[in-house]
């Protein structure tokens, strides 16, 4: 008996605590209400969340050009973290310390902090004044409410990146803008054959680089094939099955390397084909800035590259513009400030979002959201860019379906797909069958589906 | 014998018969006692165990970290029957501890008593121990895929050499030898912690009890049993159940090493926790299994208190 | 009878008590054995010592080497200037000072603190003493992720959040350092302290004078790992501080990863140049480790 007593009077003590928690939560809804007009005299200071700030110059470009233009509103840039912000962020709104303007790094998310968090401010009004304008598209932050939370302005898509010199010494035929998924195994397979025979190490170098993410499978199979939108939130994976067959033939021909082995060594896809060990590599538009400061830096060897449309669906009836994807890189603001604070904050979103902020971007080639001709060319007039009419294309001309479909549970369902079926396929510990199976299982365990 | 005196001290003053004098002497003593403790206790009552309590009401509750949680009984533990990521977690965890607790345990204790010695170099190696722990586990992680590499990997060479090249596990890419690798990692990697702990231990242990010894003529070995180990109980229980506490709750290596993989196999209830909690964004259901794991850590730590206060006695 | 009146005891014992394969009178055997010995030793250390060497060399890589497939050893070019330019190239320097800042006022609070509760806990007996320690250590059963909002809400509550207080609060009270204390003075003698009692020192006059001065060796250890936890720590930091001027070492270093880049050689770079003051502080413990108590079995 004695001995029961501390840990009874713990747990007494624990549980009285518990009863004197319970009650002492606080709460307190977002601020609604009209946002005053901004008054361009007034001294304002608005905070804004910005990742890796040394390596990723576009937060401060943002902040800098903006201030030019409004010389009495100061953007103060916070630091947060590449690869750990959205903890960093849920635990801001958590706790209410969220910055004024804070980046929605993708969709997986978004609907969270939107619908769910009461911490970001309604920006439709910012969304209206796009109304009409095809340079923009909003549309993928637009909740069931019909309301907007935040507004791209970065919108990168998926190209295929390709080594033009390797192709050409091997004497295999370059993308035209017209392949299917079929159309770039056999340009891999002739690849596989004909490179060691052009002098490349053939233990080493390989026709193409399929990183690691769950995106590289999953984000052109949700994207490119009918429907799949609508089975994504209804429980049916079946779209998967092609993408997955294909995934597993590559890495079986050694047309990749292994996904084990790139998981496990954090193999780099910009070292890859940075130091020409791929000829191929289906990637975001992002990696063309890198590859030219790579270039530059001597990290990357010189060579002629491209970008190419993304390979299409061969089981989809064709269209003339290619289907690719990506999620757009949002701005959103905080709904704990109001007056003056809140007007500058929404007119910063604004202008980021809109052609100044993309002409800003476009100068330190990132691709902005707001897609204008002199963009493009401001863009493709970046030093060392590759501007041949094919890359051009690939960047300017696509249908750009979202990685993550905004809804409720999407970050579970993401998730399910990643860690169960994506993992569980890649490493070979289960079939296709019996992943996506399981994935879905465990998806309809967590009560999300719709 | 710290123990002995304290108990039959304690036994004395619940004496019925001195009550007056008792009473005063255990006022004194809770005076004193909490002046001790306060400097430390304020701080953690505050900033530690009242965010902890909350836990409980989470696991009993409906969380996506923002706002206030939602009561909703047992439904997150009826969550938990089904869900089989979190059942492997669960196994995982356990056969991980099993065999990675004695394993260091023991690695380290021989450790310590080696470099407690009179040994050279004892200082230089102290620190070679240690490395591993301050090591970039984003290096170690790396170097030690390399070594395990099925095809390549100087583990598997060596293994070859002995099996006659027939056979070698496949380790990272094997769902049943990656908890292999993942166990040998994280014991090269603590090892050297613990054995710092063990070695302070060692050394408290006062010197005049080993001269005393001496002259009653006790050799090395006896001195060992008779002063080293009794007088190391205290030190190696709480690096016990640090240990304990510390394997239940490993995270960050098989984060970087493996994450999970393959498949489910090396998924832990950390990472679960983690993974559930900030991917998914379902703090109640976290919570849930943060419970569980609790409950799991706090069998295991009350059952080696109780071993202890058996033994003391 | 304090720590200086037992050194000179060991250390008069020491030269009788050698390495153990090592006693007089030399025999050909032994000396045979402790060479293969000492090679096996030095064989363990450098295996031990593998990946830091990797690390080493991972930091004069270029940058796409690093993680290169097929593994590579050796860099193809040597990239000494990574030492030089990461001073200039980032804001090192003041990642260091905070981080030192942080890891000074930790250590200090959590070994002041501890030990002082751990004699409360070792050597008073008062009412309720059994629950409270047993709540100490339940809450090291609890991982940090599964409380680190509520625990966040609360501090951002009080304004604490993105200030050097949110992460000096948050690591200097955990209940490790007194657990550890407490367990260490559990193995001094009790009668040591209860005959000072007897001569009329005070309770605080007891740990001040007798138990703190034979505790060098477990303040120094408890020292080390405070030290080397709170250095190395990435979540704390992670989640309290945002401004650019209160950025720590391990946050620091993370921004050489953006968003679809990393530059590891740098990271590479500065986590050799952060083991160093690890290595300052392990080697000024280790001093407090009393030279040549042979307290080993071995020597039977």
């Amino acid at each position: 008996m004695r001995k029961v007593s501390p840990l009874f009077k713990a747990a007494a003590f624990a549980g009285a605590a518990v009863m004197l928690l319970a009650g002492c939560g606080s709460s307190n809804n977002a601020s609604g209400g009209k946002t005053e007009a901004l008054d361009e005299n007034a001294k304002t200071t608005i905070t804004f969340a910005g990742w890796s700030l040394d390596t990723t110059p576009e937060f401060q470009t943002l902040a800098d050009g903006f201030m030019k233009d409004h010389p009495n509103i100061t953007v103060k840039i916070k630091q947060y973290s590449a690869d750990d912000y959205d903890t960093q962020l849920t635990s801001d709104i958590s706790g209410k310390s969220q910055p004024d303007v804070f980046p929605i790094k993708n969709l997986q998310k978004y609907y969270t902090y939107a619908a769910e968090s009461g911490g970001l401010a309604d920006l439709s009004d910012i969304a209206a004044s796009y109304d009409g304008d095809k340079n923009i598209d909003v549309s993928q932050y637009k909740l069931e409410d019909g309301k907007y939370y935040a507004m791209p302005y970065r919108q990168d898509s998926w190209v295929l990146f390709y080594n033009k010199d390797m192709f050409e010494k091997a004497g295999v035929s370059a993308p035209d803008g017209t392949w299917t998924w079929d159309d770039y195994t056999k340009a891999a397979e002739e690849l596989k054959e004909k490179l060691p025979a052009a002098g490349y190490d053939a233990k080493s170098v390989y026709p193409m680089y399929q990183h690691g993410w769950q995106s590289v499978v999953q984000g052109f199979a949700l994207s490119q094939t009918d429907g799949a939108y609508d089975d994504y939130f209804k429980g049916d994976y079946s779209y998967l099955k092609p993408y997955y067959e294909r995934a597993l033939k590559w890495q079986k021909e050694g047309l990749t390397i292994d996904w084990n082995t790139v998981n496990s060594t954090k193999v780099q896809y910009q070292a890859q084909f940075g130091t020409q060990k791929a000829a191929m590599l289906p990637m975001g538009t992002w990696y063309a800035a890198t590859l030219v400061s790579q270039q530059k830096s001597g990290d990357a060897d010189t060579f002629n590259w491209g970008m190419a449309p993304i390979p299409q669906n061969p089981d989809a009836a064709t269209s003339d513009t290619p289907v690719t994807f990506a999620d757009p890189t949002g701005l959103a603001v905080s709904s704990n400030i109001s007056g003056q604070q809140l007007a500058a904050a929404k007119e910063f979103v604004k202008w980021a979002s809109g052609e100044k902020g993309s002409e800003a971007l476009a100068k330190i080639a990132t691709t902005p959201a707001y897609f204008s001709d002199s963009v493009a060319d401001t863009y493709f007039g970046t030093d060392g860019m590759a501007n041949d009419d094919l890359s051009k294309k690939a960047w300017t001309d696509h249908k750009t379906n979202p990685e993550n479909p905004v809804g409720a549970g999407t970050n579970t369902i993401q998730d399910v797909l990643n860690t169960v079926v994506h993992s569980g396929i890649m490493s070979g510990t289960s079939s296709i069958d019996d992943a996506i199976a399981k994935g879905t299982q465990d998806i309809k365990d967590q009560g999300v589906l719709q | 014998m710290t123990q002995a005196t304290s108990a039959a001290r304690t036994s004395h003053v619940a004496a019925p018969d001195h009550s007056k004098a008792n009473k005063a002497i255990g006022r004194r003593n809770l005076r004193n006692g909490l002046i001790f403790i306060a400097p430390n206790f304020i701080g953690f009552l505050i900033l530690i165990l009242i965010p902890v309590v909350q836990l409980f009401y989470i696991g009993f509750s409906k969380w996506s970290a923002f706002g206030d949680p939602k009561f909703n009984g047992l439904t997150n533990w009826v969550r938990l029957t089904h869900d089989s990521n979190f059942q492997a977690a669960f196994v995982n965890t356990i056969v991980y501890s099993v065999v990675h607790i004695p394993l260091t345990l023991a690695i380290a204790f021989g450790l310590a008593v080696l470099l407690n010695t009179n040994l050279k170099g004892r200082a230089f190696f102290r620190t070679v121990a240690f490395f591993p722990y301050i090591t970039s586990i984003v290096a170690a992680a790396q170097v030690w895929n390399m070594l395990f590499d099925a095809k390549s990997g100087v583990i598997n060479q060596i293994i070859r050499f002995f099996t006659g090249g027939a056979w070698a596990p496949g380790w990272m890419g094997d769902t049943k030898w990656a908890m292999v690798a993942v166990i040998i990692v994280a014991t090269w990697r603590e090892v050297g912690y613990f054995m710092i702990l063990i070695l302070a231990g060692l050394q408290t242990i006062p010197g005049e009890l080993y001269e005393a010894a001496s002259i009653d003529g006790a050799n090395g070995w006896q001195q060992f049993w008779k002063i080293t180990v009794p007088c190391m109980r205290p030190t190696l229980f709480f690096v016990l159940v640090t240990l304990t506490i510390q394997s239940f709750k490993i995270l960050d290596l098989t984060l970087v090493m493996t994450n999970g993989g393959p498949g489910t196999s090396t998924l832990m209830l950390a990472q679960y926790i983690y993974q559930v909690a900030f991917n998914r964004q379902d703090f109640g259901y976290s919570g849930t299994v943060s419970l569980v794991l609790f409950a799991l850590c706090m069998i295991v730590t009350l059952i080696q208190f109780w071993y202890n206060n058996k033994k003391e006695k | 009878m304090t720590a200086a009146s037992i050194t000179p005891v060991a250390g008069a014992k020491s030269p009788s008590a050698d390495i153990p394969f090592n006693k007089k009178p030399v025999s050909p055997v032994k000396v045979v054995g402790t060479v293969i010995g000492y090679v096996a030793m030095i064989a363990v250390a450098a295996f031990t010592l593998l990946p830091f060497v990797w690390m080493l060399l991972a930091s004069v890589k270029p940058n796409n080497e690093v993680f290169m497939v097929p593994f590579k050893w050796l860099p193809s070019v040597w990239h000494f200037e990574n030492y030089i330019n990461i001073w200039t190239k980032s804001d090192m320097l003041l990642w260091v000072g905070n981080t030192v800042f942080f890891a000074i006022c930790v250590t200090f609070l959590q070994v002041f603190t501890g030990s002082f509760a751990a004699y409360g806990f070792s050597r008073i007996k008062f009412a309720g003493r059994n629950t409270l320690f047993l709540v100490y250590i339940a809450t090291m059963a609890v991982p940090w992720q599964s409380y680190m909002i509520p625990q966040f809400k609360m501090l951002s509550s009080w304004g604490l959040v993105d200030t050097r207080w949110s992460i000096i609060l948050l690591q200097a009270f955990g209940a490790f350092g007194v657990f550890m204390m407490k367990q260490f003075y559990d193995t001094i003698p009790e009668e040591l302290s209860e005959a000072a009692r007897l001569d009329g020192l005070s309770e605080f006059g007891i740990y001040s004078r007798i138990v703190l001065p034979l505790s060098g060796p477990s303040i120094a250890a408890l020292g080390i790992i405070t030290f080397t936890n709170t250095w190395n720590d990435y979540m704390g930091p992670l989640i309290y501080l945002r401004a650019t001027n209160l950025q720590t070492i391990q946050l620091g270093l993370k921004t050489f990863i953006s968003q679809f880049n990393a530059d590891y050689a740098m990271i590479m770079t500065g986590s050799v140049l952060s083991i160093l003051p690890i290595l300052v502080v392990f080697l000024i413990g280790q001093k407090q480790f009393i030279e040549g108590i042979a307290t080993s079995g071995m020597k039977g």
